[in-house]
């Protein structure tokens, strides 16, 4: 049979750091665009139902709004969906999964939406799921455990597929820059009785990989960081039969491109290929990337101000220009010598030299200030 | 430019003055009201104020006492040529007129243009007049004013020799300024006076953003982490319901179990009481049984002994009263003896009695007797002391106070006439043929009379003498005293009824005589007792009459009684015998008597205590007599004794079990055990309690109204907090930056002008010392193009601001400056100008004037035309000037 195995959609996130809020609103609804695309992925496969490995919402308490639209989302999709409490949007004591109004709205807008909360088998037509909820943000016990003891005797012959969220040995979800969370839920799948198990569907990894011969994290469908190293913004469609290895395909869902840039700043004249490269990963679109830039190296200042007024522009273009500035100012020799040589002001050429001593200083905090001023200076004059 | 002459006309009180200055020094004295001051302004007037007007300057100048419009006509060099100057102030018809010697002549207009052109100074506006040249000449009065207000009209000219000779300044550029203010500007909007950021700025309101984002933030935080908080009390809360519902349940059943328990220490504890009263009960039986046996035991011992003690106190009464029997009969013969004795000395004590009375009637006699004799000595003394009072009585009454007067009365006369005597002049007729008559009598020849008084002496019949014996009045003095001693003796003789002095003498011993005797016999009578003796010859007569009554009385008594046989011997020895005899019959009595009664009595209680004995001995046998009624016989209670003994063992061990089965109960404890339970029970309510109080609370606080996502909220804050940080830092940076660069311009400016000023600065210094010494320095700054900040500086004394000096160094330092600046600006006048001090040291001690002419001298040295002026032109001798007086 086949389903369709996806995870953290993180509904909700409010994707702060996009400064713009218009540019803010279409990020964020973009993920729940993709929950659409998801299911005609999911359609267009024939899959049976769709699961949802933790992190459905980015909260443990969405708002209403947010809850609403989500509910109105999946239940458009028309195919079951399965889905267990990540670390983001964990069970436990009035947790969302038990308030009223999602209640209400899930009866109301998606009546097929299956919320698992407790560690018990779920026995379907075609197949058995093995559900791991997490039931708090850090859960120091291996959520699977409880498999381990199980007798698979009354299974008989449908696939069984585990539903966990968490980390699996040799690496884990290690905290992206905008959003570490050092969440320690382990998983010990290897202790799992795994000829037992069919498939093993994992959340928590925003990238889509394979960790195991039957586990996988489907990763984000729409992708919510920079990536490092993964690829997010995938839908895993899943083929699986009692005893045998499972059929995995990945379908790409993810719309909005978030790129890792890095730029080393030579000379002047390098302005231009940072243009290039630019507009490369745009491919000259406005309003569907995200950019992360790190620019290094030194410039001179005239560069350095031609360079400010080219990001405006990028920034104007992007939803988000993320800027990790480590560059210099290097003023030219020439730069200077028009400064402190200049005859027409001579009170302001005796400043700049001073201002270029001071900029030698051992003290970062003078040299500093004195850089920017020589900047400022060769602004004015 | 120097000043040469100057002629003033009917320029106020001058109707026409001229002087000559010296080309270097000049001093105008005169006294006040001597128009100096009018004379320098009419020079004034002359160079700056135009001809033609009709201004409070020009109405000023006129004349009172003149008639004319006022002229000044003034010779002076300037530009290397000497001029000279005409100006009439007519008003409207005004004139002026410059003519260059050897050279052009300008009037009027042209004449005032070129006049502007040598001074290098326009024409002044009427109200700006004063200010003209107001830096190089000192009015009266002003010169205590700050120097650097003139010299801002002259600033430019200064500045612009200043840098002429600051040389290497570098000069600002007009981009300079651009820049500069630029910056200020910016500054100035950014940063309030102590340099924080102006709240209205773009830098303010970054930091406003980002003290609002952090606050935002951090609530942001404090929400998400209360919920965290109220999640993880929740789960807390949860477990510890559990354990504290486990825990009483547990204590729950323990408590069941102790309740029973409860019971079966009571069921067992009133077994245990029921045996105990049973085994009380048994030994009570067995205790009465036994005590009856002890009874009869010891009452049946008792009766034997009691039997057997009888006997014996039979016997020994029968003898008893045997030997009271023989006691009594002694009694009886004692009484008998004692009767005689007693008959016996009654007659003896009565003899005795007679014998005594007999003896003191004699007594009595004798003692009267004596009495008597007494009586009648008495009798003879006192006729002896009357007729001595008789004697006494006789004479007359002297004491020898009395005689000594008459002794001393005596003498007084005899000295009285031995004096006179003495006096007295003997007359001795020796020889002679005629009569002789002493005071009318004849005086034979051999015959001596002693004459006490003054005599006439006749002799014969034609010789009268007068005898004046003791020279005069000498003599009659004396018989006076002779006569009055004389009188005194007779007088007391008379008074003391006596004869003669010797005779009073003789007397007074015969009375003291007497008195002696008479004394005597008082004492003799004392000695008798003679007051007393009457009444003691009475009472002893009536005594003795006594005495013979009992006496008699004795008598008969003494025949009424019985005499016994016996002879009679010694009344008293008798006595003494009969008494002997008598007290030992009677203590024999006495004896025989007690020991009789002594013996009865006990016999009697010998008899009693037999009697009690044998009642007792009754008593006992009837009672022996009961108890076997009572307990039966021997055997029977014997077996009734062993049986009480079987039942009182048997119910003893029956109690030691039931106690020991209580026992195991562990009772003591129950106590304990009860509140141990009571206690714990309530701790862990308390505990439920409180664990749901709190799952009820931190589960109110999780439960959330759904309006926002805190999460969502968080990551909000943040990443807000984040861009206002890095906004507001890069502002801060960009506003650092520029407001170095703004003190860096102001530094340089301050620095540029430091450097123009500082010669200024220096040459006034070099004025200033010849005044206040080698230490002293004067301090000045250029602001904003402006001068400013004039002080003078002492050394270790640290500087004073100008207007902070004292009046006179105020005058001082302003001189200075004036000279210095004068200096400076000669230059483009060949090197001098005229400077005028116009009473400009009236606040200067003589001292100090004396050092400030060195000052000026200097300057004069230096090329300036120095011009004072004085009303004490004496103080100014030093400067060795050029001097004028005006009258």
């Amino acid at each position: 049979m086949v389903f369709l195995h996806t995870a953290d959609w993180q509904v909700g996130a409010p994707h702060a750091r996009v400064e713009d809020a218009e540019k803010r609103a279409l990020v964020r609804r973009e993920r729940q665009a993709v929950i659409g695309r998801l299911g005609a992925v999911a359609r267009e496969h024939g899959a049976a139902f769709i699961v949802v490995a933790g992190d459905l919402f980015d909260s443990p308490r969405p708002d209403r709004a947010t809850v609403s639209a989500a509910c109105s989302a999946i239940g458009a999709l028309g195919l079951p969906v399965y889905v267990i409490p990540g670390n983001h949007d964990h069970g436990g004591p009035d947790s969302l999964w038990e308030q009223p109004f999602f209640l209400q709205e899930r009866a109301a807008l998606a009546p097929d939406l299956h919320v698992l909360l407790r560690p018990e088998p779920l026995e379907l037509e075609h197949a058995v799921l093995l559900p791991c909820p997490l039931l708090r943000r850090h859960e120091p016990q291996d959520t699977t455990a409880w498999i381990r003891g199980l007798d698979f005797a009354n299974f008989g012959s449908k696939p069984r597929i585990v539903l966990a969220h968490g980390s699996v040995q040799d690496f884990g979800p290690a905290g992206d820059d905008d959003e570490s969370d050092g969440a320690s839920n382990r998983l010990e799948l290897e202790r799992l009785p795994l000829d037992e198990i069919d498939y093993l569907a994992l959340g928590d990894w925003h990238g889509m990989k394979q960790v195991g011969p039957k586990a996988w994290y489907a990763g984000t469908p729409e992708p919510d960081r920079f990536p490092r190293n993964n690829e997010p913004g995938h839908g895993l469609v899943v083929t699986v039969e009692r005893g045998s290895p499972p059929g995995v395909e990945a379908i790409k869902t993810g719309h909005l491109r978030w790129h890792n840039l890095e730029f080393d700043f030579t000379d002047d004249a390098d302005l231009e290929q940072l243009e290039v490269l630019l507009a490369e990963a745009t491919r000259a679109r406005a309003g569907e990337d995200l950019v992360r830039l790190t620019l290094r190296g030194s410039l001179g200042m005239s560069a350095r101000a031609g360079l400010e007024q080219r990001l405006e522009t990028w920034r104007a273009r992007l939803l988000r220009l993320r800027l990790h500035d480590q560059l210099r100012l290097n003023p030219s020799t020439g730069e200077m010598e028009a400064l402190t040589q200049r005859s027409d002001a001579p009170l302001a050429a005796r400043i700049a030299t001073r201002l270029l001593e001071e900029s030698r200083s051992s003290d970062p905090e003078v040299a500093a200030t004195a850089l920017a001023a020589l900047r400022e200076l060769h602004a004015a004059a | 430019m120097r000043l040469h002459f100057v002629t003033v006309r009917n320029y106020r009180l001058h109707r026409e003055c001229r002087l000559e200055f010296d080309d270097h020094r000049t001093l105008i004295g005169g006294p006040n009201e001597s128009g100096k001051s009018t004379l320098v302004e009419a020079l004034h007037r002359a160079f700056f104020l135009s001809a033609k007007g009709n201004t409070e300057a020009h109405r000023a100048m006129l004349s009172a006492v003149h008639d004319g419009k006022p002229e000044v006509e003034v010779e002076f060099t300037a530009r290397g040529a000497r001029h000279t100057l005409i100006k009439q102030f007519k008003g409207a018809s005004g004139s002026t007129r410059l003519t260059r010697h050897g050279g052009s002549t300008w009037t009027n207009e042209e004449a005032e243009a070129q006049l502007a052109e040598l001074t290098g100074t326009p024409q002044a506006k009427a109200n700006k007049l004063h200010e003209t040249w107001a830096h190089l000449w000192i009015v009266q009065g002003r010169s205590g004013d700050n120097p650097l207000d003139p010299a801002q009209g002259e600033r430019d000219r200064l500045l612009h020799h200043l840098q002429d000779e600051g040389g290497a300044a570098v000069a600002q550029s007009e981009i300079d300024h651009r820049l500069a203010a630029h910056f200020a500007t910016f500054v100035d909007q950014t940063f309030t006076q102590n340099g924080a950021p102006r709240a209205q700025s773009d830098l303010g309101r970054a930091r406003q953003e980002l003290d609002e984002a952090e606050t935002a933030a951090t609530q942001a935080a404090a929400t998400l982490s209360a919920l965290e908080q109220a999640l993880a009390e929740h789960q807390q809360s949860g477990l510890r319901l559990a354990e504290a519902e486990a825990a009483l349940r547990t204590l729950q059943s323990e408590q069941r179990r102790l309740e029973e328990r409860v019971q079966a220490i009571a069921l067992r504890q009133r077994e245990v009481d029921a045996t105990q009263r049973a085994v009380e009960d048994a030994i009570r039986d067995h205790q009465r049984l036994a005590d009856a046996e002890t009874r009869l035991t010891q009452s049946r011992a008792e009766l034997a002994r009691r039997r057997e003690s009888l006997a014996p106190e039979r016997e020994k009464l029968r003898m008893a009263q045997q030997a009271l029997q023989g006691l009594r009969e002694s009694a009886t013969q004692a009484e008998q003896t004692l009767q005689g004795a007693s008959e016996a000395l009654l007659f003896a004590r009565a003899r005795h009695d007679l014998a005594q009375a007999r003896q003191q009637a004699e007594e009595r006699r004798l003692q009267v007797a004596n009495l008597d004799a007494r009586a009648a000595d008495v009798q003879k003394a006192r006729e002896r002391r009357a007729a001595l009072q008789r004697e006494l009585a006789a004479l007359p009454a002297l004491d020898a106070v009395a005689v000594e007067a008459l002794q001393t009365a005596e003498q007084a006369r005899a000295r009285a006439e031995a004096s006179l005597a003495g006096m007295a002049a003997g007359l001795e007729v020796l020889a002679s043929d005629q009569a002789v008559h002493l005071a009318g009598q004849t005086l034979a020849p051999g015959e001596t009379r002693v004459v006490t008084e003054s005599v006439e002496i006749q002799i014969g019949d034609g010789t009268r003498l007068r005898l004046h014996p003791g020279g005069g009045t000498g003599l009659a003095d004396a018989r006076r005293s002779r006569d009055q001693a004389h009188q005194q003796l007779h007088h007391q003789l008379t008074r003391c009824a006596v004869a003669s002095v010797a005779e009073a003498s003789t007397l007074l011993r015969r009375r003291e005589t007497l008195q002696g005797t008479l004394r005597e016999i008082e004492s003799e009578l004392r000695g008798l007792g003679a007051e007393q003796l009457d009444a003691a010859l009475a009472q002893a007569r009536q005594a003795l009459v006594a005495a013979e009554a009992e006496s008699e009385r004795r008598a008969q008594t003494l025949t009424a009684l019985k005499a016994p046989s016996g002879d009679e011997g010694d009344p008293r020895m008798a006595i003494d015998q009969a008494e002997r005899e008598e007290a030992a019959a009677r203590a024999g009595q006495e004896i025989a008597q007690r020991r009789w009664r002594e013996a009865e009595r006990q016999t009697l209680e010998r008899a009693e205590t037999l009697r009690l004995a044998e009642t007792e001995v009754g008593e006992l046998e009837s009672r022996l007599r009961l108890l076997l009624e009572e307990h039966g016989d021997d055997t029977n209670r014997a077996q009734a004794l062993a049986s009480a003994e079987q039942a009182r063992r048997t119910a003893e061990a029956a109690l030691q079990e039931r106690r020991a089965a209580l026992a195991q109960l562990t009772p003591e404890e129950l106590a304990n055990d009860r509140q141990r339970l009571e206690r714990s029970l309530l701790q862990q309510q308390g505990k439920r309690d409180d664990s749901l109080r709190q799952q009820a609370d931190s589960a109110g606080r999780l439960r959330t109204d759904g309006g926002s996502d805190p999460v969502a909220a968080l990551k909000t804050a943040q990443a807000r907090l984040d861009a206002a940080q890095a906004r507001h830092d890069g502002l801060a940076r960009r506003a650092a930056a520029q407001r170095r660069i703004h003190e860096l311009f102001t530094e340089e400016r301050q620095a540029l002008s430091d450097q123009l000023t500082r010669p200024l600065a220096e040459r006034v210094t070099g004025y200033l010392q010849r005044v206040f010494g080698p230490e002293a320095s004067l301090s000045l700054r250029l602001e904003d193009g402006a001068f400013t900040g004039l002080a003078l500086g002492r050394g270790q004394r640290g500087a004073t601001g100008f207007d902070q000096l004292s009046g006179g160094a105020r005058e001082q330092v302003a001189a200075a400056f004036r000279l210095a600046m004068a200096e400076i600006l000669a230059d483009a006048h060949e090197g001098c100008l005229p400077l005028v001090f116009d009473d400009a040291f009236a606040h200067s001690d003589p001292e100090r004037v004396q050092k400030l002419l060195r000052m000026l001298d200097l300057a004069a040295n230096r090329g300036l035309q120095v011009i004072v002026l004085s009303c004490t032109p004496a103080d100014y001798a030093a400067l060795g000037a050029r001097e004028i007086t005006l009258a």
